[in-house]
């Protein structure tokens, strides 16, 4: 009477060996379908494959303008990755990354050029997680204390977000635009007492703050009770409330600290390779980047790291296409797909699915064992 | 319709629910499926009505083997279920509701149904107003439109699954006419329960569950002692309760309202004291589940006092009742409360009070070791919840119990459980009583609650209706106080 | 403000809100089938550029919506393969529509020999009536000076209404996005409503990234749309789950894209009004709504559907 030649079955806890394979799977099918597509258009995939790994990683210049790239994406990451974790939708990454960016340059325009490096630097720095936090907060406390669904919201403040730039740029004569530049509006440089060091062509410090707060992610959700906490909510919030965790200050929590990591890449983006408030190098879809970075690294804050330089070197080999009279828009396309793959993935790294007839064998020799 | 089931297995993960199973239904009959709680009877029945695919076996129907790939198959087929769980209706009205899942032409004509409807409730006498809110209905409301619902889409194999839980003893009696005139019309109904006395007078044949296997057929009527021994194997032990002296007031509510909904009428009085075991009956969604929110502080009074061992706790959060020692767990807590890939350890660590930023993982362990062997839980401190068996489940659950309990609330604490499991649990729960914990718990289960209470509250639509002394109520009297009739023995409280 | 200008605005109004009626209804109709769906400007891309392509290729308008409907159906199907059959994370697989429509809508505008950028568009959609009636004074033009979109778009809105609630289809499909379990056992096939109705969704997506590409700006442009596919989705919540309330809501964001122009001609002071500012209108009026409309219990009174987003497994307990 059945028709199912397979059985799906929930595996319980996921096998470490599935959880790297299928990240890796999804990535090569996605290069599959763009091939595929690239192919149509009548061009050879291989090289232009080939020119893409060439300009990510083939010179020392490409690996560190990858890293540059890939450096907001470990944040925007975590930010996703964080909340997610918990079940708190926030998709307004891009929007706090941006406040973040609006703060750090705000602040380090209005402290100066008097004031020392040592100073302005760690400010700009925690201006950004600031700007990004209160932006989250706007969704984060409806959500919470109201029940206001956070993805509409977060989304929404994304666009706003962007004008409010904007405004800033093209629409006033705020102090984030540059007073000397009038024909095409561009945002004011930001003292050098607020820029990093370059140590790698344009490598600078921020990549490895990134590096660095990603690790400090991984602990504090694992080694924590704070972490600890954050989990069993996220597996289960009945079971938490019913064990006296403060259910809604854990989810404001996690909805903060994810907005303050966004922020903290426009900060460090300002303080890094931009140095400015400047609508042309912060509006690149990074905060949705984010998701996918999250998305193919499980959730995981170290595996983070890895994922984003991945999408890092797509984002910088993208632009070098254009040489060669390929879309670069193939590297969206890449990206979705990418992402398509991975949360379908997750289907199989949750299920097992076996052949009738092997899960009827299986239970026949448990029973003659037993 | 003759109805067979022939060598039907299905499992989930490692539980056999259904492990060969062969089933003859004939036409026109009354035919009981028996079982304790985790027999496997609903999983079939499940099967039966295309909710589940089994791993294996087949279902034939008036000779031919037919394919049930879902619901809809089903019901082509001409089999309808009325689910166990409790029946989750649309926001829809009545008459929305009867029309779902309805064949004809593909305009919804409203007029037709209605007096479709109409007609069907008139021929079984139920009283069915179109277009009341499918929620406002009463649970044994609700069968009944799910009941002429099925009808009207022609089932001619009816499924009810553990149909008077929840329901008052009048409507069970209606509900057993409207079966018996059924199955004069040729219908075969299939009636599951775990309660001997309902099947034996109910039903013309029986079919005895256990363990996911059948264990026995018989023809009613026959002795009582005949099925119990299929079902239990030998006649089992039932846990029983020794007295404890009562000590202080655990639980003093004054003149308890809410500002809304169930429970804002009539307020609330009641003193609970050490060691004294009160039940909670009535009716799903009478307002029990408020009251025990009420007393643990995740619900807030509109009026009155709530005071845990003399101390006024009123408007306090869920956490100062903790840290009073008062634990509510409730439905499916006991069942479900743990998750999945936290290890022992870990849910010692949620169990704990341990306020520090850094996790005390050494007083986690050491804590999980100590419960492992005093509970007898067969598992590691590293195993994970879901690679325990189902007792071990249960047992971690009671051990993750604080050590000091002032006042434990539950609700249903031994649905969906075996006997034997169910007796482990009382046996737990009581022993905590000669340290002064008082237990206020809910169930729909008369007879626990009559078992295990010194005394119980009956609730019926928002109010407590009745007060019975556990050691000289009967099952009868309860089931009228829980159909809403208050009893002259009874005193009723204020 | 004077007469002419606003009956001018009023009238860009209609047009402008014409492709969100078609993304918004089609969104309500996914909704209500408890699927939300993030990928409607990834949807509407695609139907934008298969349109334009379509009609660029054959000369035939109608050639184009059908292929935009079509295109858009048919890539709706990632997401409900992943949210019905595979059963992951409606937010991010949607989410990974909207990337991937955005990539592909790009890339297939630019590839090839002869890209089709900056290409304008064969035919464009064009008022059905011109003198006569849509000479008449003010309701002349707004009532009967339009293209037949904008009169599709109305009937697809109250189509869809009676849809929902005077058909039997209708029924099953608002039970499968409250209580999929309920339904399913009154015999409803609950996976083969939803992806019928992700697809709904798709094709009026692409139908209403088509009248970007093929009447509103016809020339073909990376993303024609802005951010319509987002703004559909803020418009769902203010038509609260209602066809029929989505023309009024697209009309009004219709209306506030278009006051920024309005504003423009109209010189000092009004012209200083900064167009960023304006633009922020439209979002933060949705901001506005969710919080004043969705807060706690109201939410359900709206009409949001009680399983919207939640998977669905029939074995599952
Ligand atoms: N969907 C499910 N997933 C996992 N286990 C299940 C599921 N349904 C039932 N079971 C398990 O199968 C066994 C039989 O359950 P059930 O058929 O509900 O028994 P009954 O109806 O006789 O009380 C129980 O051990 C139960 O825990
Ligand atoms: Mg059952």
């Amino acid at each position: 009477m059945t028709t199912r030649r397979f059985i799906v079955e929930p595996r319980g806890l996921a096998s470490v060996r599935l959880s790297l394979l299928i990240p890796l799977i999804s990535v090569l099918a996605a290069l599959i379908v763009g091939g595929l597509f690239l192919a149509l258009t009548g061009e050879n995939p291989f090289s232009v494959y080939q020119h893409m790994v060439d300009a990510a990683f083939g010179s020392s210049r490409g690996v560190s303008e990858t890293l540059i790239s890939a450096t907001p994406l470990i944040l925007t990451g975590l930010a996703a990755a964080v909340a997610f974790k918990m079940l708190v939708w926030n998709i307004g990454a891009e929007g706090q990354f941006l406040l973040g960016a609006i703060f750090s340059s705000g602040i380090a325009i209005a402290m100066g050029d008097g004031a020392p490096a040592a100073l302005v630097i760690p400010v700009v720095i925690v201006a950004g997680g600031i700007g990004g936090a209160l932006w989250a907060g706007i969704a984060a406390i409806p959500r919470v204390y109201l029940g206001v669904n956070e993805i509409i919201t977060t989304l929404m403040l994304n666009f706003i977000a962007l004008n409010l730039m904007n405004y800033l740029i093209f629409g006033s004569s705020s102090p984030w635009r540059d007073p000397e530049v009038s024909t095409f509006p561009t945002g004011r440089p930001i003292p050098d007492s607020g820029r990093f060091p370059e140590f790698f062509n344009r490598l600078d410090l921020s990549f490895i703050i990134a590096v660095a707060l990603a690790l400090l992610a991984w602990y504090l959700v694992g080694k924590t009770r704070w972490g600890f906490e954050v989990r069993v909510v996220g597996d289960s919030a009945d079971t938490a409330r019913y064990a006296g965790i403060s259910v809604p200050k854990k989810i404001l929590g996690v909805f903060l600290l994810s907005g303050a990591f966004a922020g903290l890449a426009g900060g460090l983006y300002v303080a890094g390779p931009v140095g400015a408030l400047d609508p042309r190098s912060l509006d690149l879809g990074l905060g949705f980047t984010g998701i996918i970075v999250a998305a193919l690294a499980r959730l995981n804050p170290v595996a983070v790291i890895p994922v984003a330089i991945l999408m890092g070197a797509l984002n910088n080999a993208g632009p070098s296409l254009q040489s060669i009279g390929v879309p670069p828009e193939i590297v969206l396309m890449l990206q979705g797909a990418i992402l398509i793959f991975a949360v379908g993935g997750e289907f199989f790294i949750a299920n097992r699915i076996r052949p009738r007839e092997k899960v009827l064998e299986e239970l026949s020799e448990e029973v003659e064992a037993a | 319709m003759s109805l067979e089931l022939r060598n039907i297995h299905k499992h989930f993960g490692a539980v056999r629910a259904n492990d060969g199973i062969t089933l003859t239904v004939e036409t026109g009959t009354l035919h009981g499926l028996l079982g304790e709680n985790g027999a496997g009877k609903s999983t079939l029945m499940k099967v039966l009505s295309g909710f589940h695919s089994a791993d294996s076996g087949e279902i034939v129907l008036d000779g031919r083997p037919i394919t049930l790939a879902s619901p809809a198959d089903a019901i082509a087929a001409g089999i309808g279920m009325l689910h166990q769980d409790p029946l989750v209706f649309l926001p829809f009205n009545v008459l929305d509701n009867f029309l779902l899942g309805s064949p004809g032409t593909r305009r919804l004509d409203r007029r037709a149904a209605a007096s479709e409807l109409q007609s069907l409730c008139d021929r079984y006498g139920f009283n069915l107003d179109p277009s009341a809110p499918a929620r406002l209905l009463t649970v044994g409301e609700r069968q009944q439109l799910e009941i002429v619902r099925l009808l009207w889409l022609g089932a001619r194999v009816l499924i009810l699954d553990e149909p008077t839980t929840g329901i008052s003893a009048d409507q069970r009696a209606k509900l057993f006419t409207t079966l018996r005139a059924l199955a004069e019309e040729g219908m075969s109904v299939i009636f599951v329960s775990h309660k001997l006395e309902e099947v034996a007078d109910l039903c013309r044949r029986v079919t005895v569950m256990t363990r996911g296997k059948v264990v026995g057929e018989a023809v009613l009527p026959t002795p009582p002692e005949r099925l119990v021994e299929m079902m239990f194997g030998q006649a089992v032990e039932i846990q029983e309760r020794d007295d404890v002296a009562l000590g202080a007031s655990h639980l003093t509510l004054e003149r308890v309202r809410t500002a809304d909904g169930l429970l804002s009428e009539e307020p609330i009085s009641l003193d609970v004291k050490a060691g004294e075991v009160v039940g909670i009956a009535g009716m799903e969604g009478s307002g029990q589940d408020t009251f025990l929110r009420l007393c643990c502080g995740m619900r807030n009074p509109k009026e009155g006092t709530v005071a845990i061992a003399g101390r006024d706790l009123t408007g306090k959060h869920y956490r100062e009742y903790l840290a009073s020692h008062v634990k509510y767990l409730p439905a499916g807590r006991l069942e479900e409360g743990l998750i999945e890939g936290l290890t022992i350890s870990e849910h010692f660590l949620l169990a704990g009070e341990d306020p520090g930023l850094l996790i005390d993982w050494g007083s986690a362990h050491r804590r999980s070791e100590e419960q492992i062997e005093h509970y007898g839980i067969k598992g590691r401190k590293s195993s994970t919840a879901e690679s325990l068996s189902g007792g071990n489940q249960q047992r971690l659950l009671l051990a993750m119990l604080p050590p000091e309990l002032t006042l434990l609330l539950m609700e249903h604490p031994t649905r969906g459980l075996d006997i034997e499991s169910a007796n482990w649990v009382w046996e737990q729960l009581l022993a905590r009583r000669h340290q002064g914990t008082s237990i206020v718990f809910a169930s729909a289960d008369l007879d626990e609650l009559l078992r295990y209470s010194d005394r119980i509250l009956v609730f019926f639509s928002g109010r407590i209706i009745g007060e019975l002394d556990a050691g000289t109520a009967t099952v009868d009297e309860l089931g009228l106080l829980i159909g809403g009739r208050r009893s002259a023995a009874g005193e009723v409280s204020s | 403000m004077n007469d002419s200008q606003l009956i001018l605005t009023m009238f860009a109004a209609i047009g402008l809100g014409t492709p969100l009626i078609f993304a918004t209804v089609g969104e309500i109709i996914t909704e209500r089938a408890g699927i939300l769906n993030l990928g409607v400007q990834g949807m509407m891309l695609v139907g934008a550029v298969s349109g334009f392509w379509a009609t660029f290729e054959t000369g035939s308008l109608t050639l184009g919506v059908v292929v935009a409907m079509i295109a858009g159906a048919v890539f709706s199907l990632i997401h409900a393969f992943a949210s019905i059959t595979l059963r992951v994370s409606q937010i991010v697989s949607g989410l990974a529509l909207t990337i991937f429509g955005t990539g592909l809508a790009s890339f297939l505008g630019k590839a090839g020999s002869d890209p089709l950028v900056g290409e304008p568009s064969r035919e464009t959609f064009e008022p059905l009536i011109t003198g006569g009636i849509a000479d008449w004074p003010v309701v002349g033009p707004l009532l009967f000076g339009h293209d037949l979109m904008v009169y599709v778009a109305l009937v697809v809105a109250g189509a869809a209404s009676y849809y929902l609630f005077r058909t039997r289809m209708g029924l099953s499909l608002r039970a499968v996005g409250e209580e999929p379990a309920s339904a399913e056992s009154a015999g409803v096939n609950v996976a083969w409503v939803r992806y019928a109705h992700v697809m709904v969704g798709g094709a009026l997506a692409g139908l209403g990234g088509a009248y970007y590409s093929l009447a509103l700006s016809p020339t073909w442009q990376d993303n024609p749309i802005g951010e319509a596919g987002w703004i559909a989705i803020a418009l769902v919540i203010l038509a609260s789950w209602r066809p029929w309330r989505a023309i009024f809501a697209a009309y009004l964001f219709g209306a506030a894209v278009r006051i920024q122009f309005t504003l423009q001609t109209l010189g000092s002071p009004w012209s200083d009004v900064p167009s960023s500012l304006l633009a922020m209108l439209p979002f933060i009026l949705a901001i506005v709504a969710m919080l004043a409309l969705t807060s706690g219990k109201r939410a359900r009174l709206l009409g949001a559907p009680a399983a919207l987003g939640v998977p669905y497994f029939r074995e599952e307990r």
